[in-house]
C-alpha cells in the first residue's frame, strides 16, 4: 500500500487555537468601538509581524451565501456564521489559516490542511499564534493556561480534530462503541454534516475535547493517533465487507456511481448517501479516483457552492436538478484526468 | 444494542458522565438523547451549569419537563441559553462579582461564560474544581505566550540587576551602583514603550 492512500479515512485535519487579549472583556457583541480596536489591533500585530497574504473579511459585508461558502470549505465555523453583524475574519490567500474575530473568543486561529497532517496545521496555527504574542498581551495565567471565554477551552486553548469518512464502522454498527473509547482518553467524536447524532456521509470529525493539563505536542499525538486506529478499524471491516460478499460491495459502489453520473435530481441527502459508497469504492480500488478529486466533490456541489458557481439564486427542484448536471460535469471531468 | 432510557430503539449515540471523578457511559437512542438534552450539539456551558450545580439527574428531569417543545428550535439553533437553573452557592459566595467587569458570579454559573479574563480570579473558588471535573488536571501544560516568556526573563535579570545593585550600594561601590540604576531605568523605559 502507497503511504498516500496509508491515511485513506482522513480527509483533512484541523487545528483550532481560542485566544483572547488580556485588557478586553470578552464579549464584544454590544460593543461596536472595542470590536474596532480588536480588529485594528490584530491587524497592527500580524503586520509588524510580517505575515502576508491575509484579507480581512467583515461578514456583515458578505451576502449569506458567500458566508455559507465560506463554511461550506471549512474555512470558517459553523458557530462563526451566526455572527453576521459581528463577525470579521482574515483569511489567508492559501486558503489554509484562518483568524476568525468574534466568535466565541476574540480570537480563533484555525489551520486547516487535507489529510492526515495535524502537526502541519498545529504549525499554521502557531505561526500566527507566535507572530501575534510578540507584539499584543494575551490573557494567560500560569496555572490555568491561556483564559477563555468559557473555562472548558481554557489552558492550551487547542482544539485538533480529523474528519473521517468512516462508512464500514458505521455500516457495522461500531461507531458507539468507538465514541465510547475515544471518550476514554478525552476525544469526542461527531457527525460532520446533518442535525443531532445523524452522520451524513457517514463524515466524522474527531477531537480532544480536554485543552488543560496536556501539551499541544500530548494532545496531537494523541488525537493522530486515535485517529491511525479508526484508519485501522475501517480497513478490518471493509475488509471483512468484501470477504463476505464483494460482488454486493461492488454493486452499491457502481449503483452509486450510476445514480451520481446519471441523475437529474440529486437531493443532498441522497447525494451524501451515495458519495460516501463511492468514496469507498476509491478508497477500496473498485473505482480508478484520486481520493483528494471526491473530497472536493463533497464541497463543490452543496448548496452555497452551487448558487455561487451558477450565480444564482435557486432552490428546491431546480438546485438539486443543477446539483446532478455539476456531478456529472465533474465525475466526467475526474475520469478523463485520470487517463 | 438497546437504548438504555427508552428501550425499545436502537441505541445510537453513547455519551460518557463524568460525576465526582467517576465516568460512565450511557448508551441512548436518538431520541431519547435529544429529550435528555444530551444531543452531541450540546453547548458545553449548559454541562458547565450543570456540573457545577451538581444536580445532574434534576437537570435532567428539569429538560426532560421543558425539553418537549423546545426540541424543534434546538436542532435548528441549538439548545436554549438559558436553562433555569437554581444556583446552589454558598452563602458567601451569592453576591460575589467581578470587581473588573462586573459580572456576578451567579451569571457565570448560569451562563458557563465569563466576563473578562480577570474572572477567573475573583471565581477561582469555582472554576478549579470545574477545571479538574473538565480537564482532568488544573496545571497548564503547555505553550506559553512569547510575551510573557521575554517578560519573565526580563523580570528576572531586573531582579539580578536590583540585588547587584544593592549589593554595590553596601559595598559604597557608588559608581557600580549608579551604572546599575541606569541599566534598571533603561529596561523599565523600554517596557513602557512596549506597553504604550
Amino acid at each position: 500500500m502507497s503511504t498516500e492512500n496509508q491515511f485513506a479515512s482522513v480527509m483533512l485535519s484541523r487545528v483550532r487555537l481560542a485566544r483572547d487579549y488580556a485588557d478586553l472583556p470578552f464579549d464584544l457583541t454590544e460593543k461596536p468601538d472595542l470590536r474596532e480596536v480588536l480588529i485594528t489591533r490584530t491587524w497592527n500585530a500580524m503586520t509588524l509581524s510580517g505575515l502576508k497574504g491575509y484579507e480581512l473579511v467583515r461578514m456583515g459585508e458578505l451576502s449569506e451565501n458567500e458566508r455559507n461558502v465560506l463554511a461550506e470549505s471549512h474555512r470558517i465555523s459553523h458557530q462563526f456564521l451566526k455572527r453576521t453583524e459581528t463577525g470579521a475574519a482574515f483569511l489567508d490567500e492559501k486558503q489554509v489559516v484562518s483568524v476568525m474575530m468574534m466568535e466565541d473568543d476574540h480570537l480563533r486561529i484555525q489551520a486547516v490542511l487535507p489529510g492526515m497532517n495535524l502537526q502541519g496545521a498545529a504549525a499554521a496555527c502557531f505561526e500566527v499564534d507566535d507572530a501575534l504574542s510578540r507584539h499584543v498581551e494575551f490573557a494567560f495565567d500560569h496555572q490555568m493556561g491561556y483564559l477563555t471565554a468559557c473555562p472548558a477551552h481554557a489552558g492550551t486553548g487547542m482544539r485538533a480534530s480529523l474528519m473521517m469518512h468512516l462508512p464500514m464502522l458505521t455500516h457495522y454498527k461500531q461507531m458507539g462503541n468507538v465514541g465510547q473509547t475515544v471518550a476514554r482518553v478525552g476525544l469526542s467524536i461527531r457527525g460532520v454534516y446533518g442535525e443531532g447524532t445523524e452522520a451524513l456521509g457517514n463524515i466524522y470529525m474527531i477531537g480532544n475535547q480536554a485543552t488543560l493539563g496536556r501539551s499541544e505536542e500530548d494532545i496531537l499525538s494523541t488525537v493522530t493517533a486515535v485517529g491511525r486506529q479508526l484508519e485501522e478499524m475501517e480497513q478490518v471491516y471493509r475488509n471483512k465487507a468484501m470477504a463476505q460478499n464483494h460482488l454486493l460491495v461492488e454493486d452499491q459502489v457502481f449503483r452509486a456511481l450510476g445514480l451520481l453520473t446519471g441523475s437529474r435530481l440529486m437531493s443532498l441527502s441522497e447525494f451524501f448517501r451515495l458519495w460516501s459508497s463511492l468514496r469507498m469504492g476509491i478508497v477500496q480500488g473498485i473505482v480508478p479516483m484520486q481520493t483528494d478529486v471526491i473530497d472536493a466533490l463533497l464541497t463543490q456541489v452543496q448548496n452555497a457552492h452551487l448558487r455561487a458557481y451558477l450565480e444564482t439564486d435557486m432552490d428546491g427542484e431546480q438546485l438539486n436538478f443543477y446539483r446532478s448536471t455539476r456531478l456529472r460535469q465533474l465525475l466526467r471531468e475526474a475520469v478523463i484526468r485520470k487517463k | 444494542m438497546l437504548c438504555e432510557e427508552c428501550g425499545s430503539r436502537e441505541a445510537s449515540i453513547s455519551i460518557s458522565v463524568i460525576r465526582e471523578g467517576e465516568t460512565s457511559v450511557r448508551h441512548l437512542c436518538h431520541e431519547c438523547a435529544q429529550k435528555l438534552h444530551a444531543v452531541s450539539g450540546l453547548q458545553i456551558r449548559d454541562i458547565l451549569s450543570t456540573i457545577l450545580n451538581g444536580i445532574t439527574v434534576a437537570a435532567r428531569a428539569r429538560i426532560q419537563e421543558n425539553g418537549e417543545e423546545k426540541k424543534e428550535e434546538e436542532a435548528a439553533e441549538g439548545p436554549s441559553p438559558e436553562p433555569k437553573t437554581e444556583v446552589m452557592l454558598a452563602e458567601n459566595r451569592v453576591h460575589v462579582v467581578c470587581e473588573h467587569c462586573g459580572m456576578p458570579l451567579k451569571d457565570f454559573i448560569r451562563t458557563g461564560r465569563l466576563g473578562c479574563p480577570q474572572c477567573y480570579g475573583a471565581f477561582r473558588e469555582e472554576i478549579q474544581p470545574m477545571m479538574q471535573q473538565i480537564h482532568g488536571q488544573v496545571q497548564h501544560a503547555g505553550r506559553v505566550p512569547l510575551q510573557s516568556e521575554a517578560a519573565q526573563r526580563s523580570r528576572l535579570l531586573q531582579e539580578q540587576l536590583r540585588r547587584r545593585m544593592e549589593q554595590a550600594v553596601q559595598m559604597e561601590d557608588f559608581e557600580t551602583a549608579a551604572e546599575l540604576r541606569d541599566q534598571l531605568r533603561a529596561m523599565a523605559a523600554r517596557e513602557v514603550k512596549v506597553e504604550s
